[in-house]
């Protein structure tokens, strides 16, 4: 069996990923609560603020509490992730392996909660609703939601790197033709002097902007499927 | 002369036009939502959460068709 050479490049990075999670949240315990934040905190307290505010509309009051930090770690692990590309790095997101462990670790605390609220019973009946006929779609379905989530972010993330490659070489082929025209016909392999012109603004959107969107619905996907499976009078209380 | 390289490429290609109908989809489901935030301001944040889920529900099958151009590409080349 042959381990893939990107397992090692995405071992290290989430190390050091996490490090720079463990050092900043050491700095953050450290704060004084009752003094106004200052420097890096004020973002991540708006950002543990909102985080908070849409798990408790969504999954209620006493859920919220634990499911806040699951969040924010979704949050901060595949943001980073989809952006580290930028700094010349490979994105771990760009391997199914890791999107699938993501997708796993909600379907998990998904069917976990539908076990606790509906009961083992109610949990195996829920395979023959509406009509026993429906036993194959539904466990289909079950695990639906943890393939279409993994591709999902993989898909994009990919693409995006797979489109950035294509548009590279394609300001690699015009620079090449135009620096034949001007020489007149002797055209080696010439300095990509295109690509500084047109790329930015597109590894703005690739990387940036669908690496934001991506994370956005993949934690929001988190928060409502696992806010429907909990019903409404757990949720008041 | 190999012509499977060429029908591997065609079938790419083909392979991510589930992606036509789901931009329609998408588009249409984001201007619902801003129409619905414009008639009742208050429910922003309940109907930016079910817009995310259509969405997304939606966009599997652009999905599903890009990875299955993916394969064509880097496996069966």
């Amino acid at each position: 069996m042959t381990i893939q050479s990107d397992v090692y490049t995405i071992i290290l990075e989430t190390i050091l990923m996490a490090a720079a999670i463990i050092a900043l949240s050491k700095k953050f315990d450290k704060a004084d609560p009752l003094a106004k934040p200052t420097g890096i905190l004020t973002p991540i307290l708006w950002a543990v603020e909102t985080v908070h505010r849409t798990c408790r509309e969504n999954v209620g009051d006493k859920m919220a509490d634990r499911l806040t930090p699951y969040v924010l770690v979704l949050w901060a692990y595949i943001f980073i992730s989809n952006i580290i590309s930028l700094f010349g790095l490979s994105s771990p997101t760009a391997n199914l392996s890791v999107t699938l462990l993501l997708a796993f670790l909600t379907w998990l605390m998904i069917q976990a909660v539908e076990l606790k609220y509906q009961g083992i019973g109610g949990y195996l009946h829920g395979f023959l609703e509406p009509i026993p006929v429906m036993l194959p779609m539904n466990i289909f379905g079950k695990f639906s939601t943890m393939v279409s989530m993994s591709l999902r972010l993989f898909g994009n993330i990919l693409c995006g790197g797979i489109m950035m490659q294509l548009i590279y070489s394609f300001c690699q082929w015009i620079s090449n033709t135009l620096v034949g025209l001007i020489t007149g016909g002797v055209s080696g392999t010439v300095f990509n002097f295109v690509a500084p012109l047109i790329a930015p603004l597109l590894h703005a959107y690739f990387d940036l902007f669908a690496g934001f969107i991506q994370t956005l619905v993949f934690v929001t996907l988190t928060i409502v499927l696992l806010g429907n499976d909990i019903p409404e009078e757990v949720k008041k209380a | 002369m190999d012509i499977t390289r060429g029908l591997i490429a065609i079938g790419a290609g083909l392979a991510v036009c589930a992606g036509m109908m789901t931009g329609l989809g998408e588009g249409t489901c984001a201007a619902h939502a801003c129409d619905a935030i414009g008639r009742n301001p208050e429910a922003e944040s309940k109907i930016r959460s079910t817009m995310i889920l259509g969405i997304a529900l939606s966009e599997t099958v652009a999905i599903y068709g890009l990875l299955v151009s993916i394969l064509l590409m880097f496996v069966f080349n």
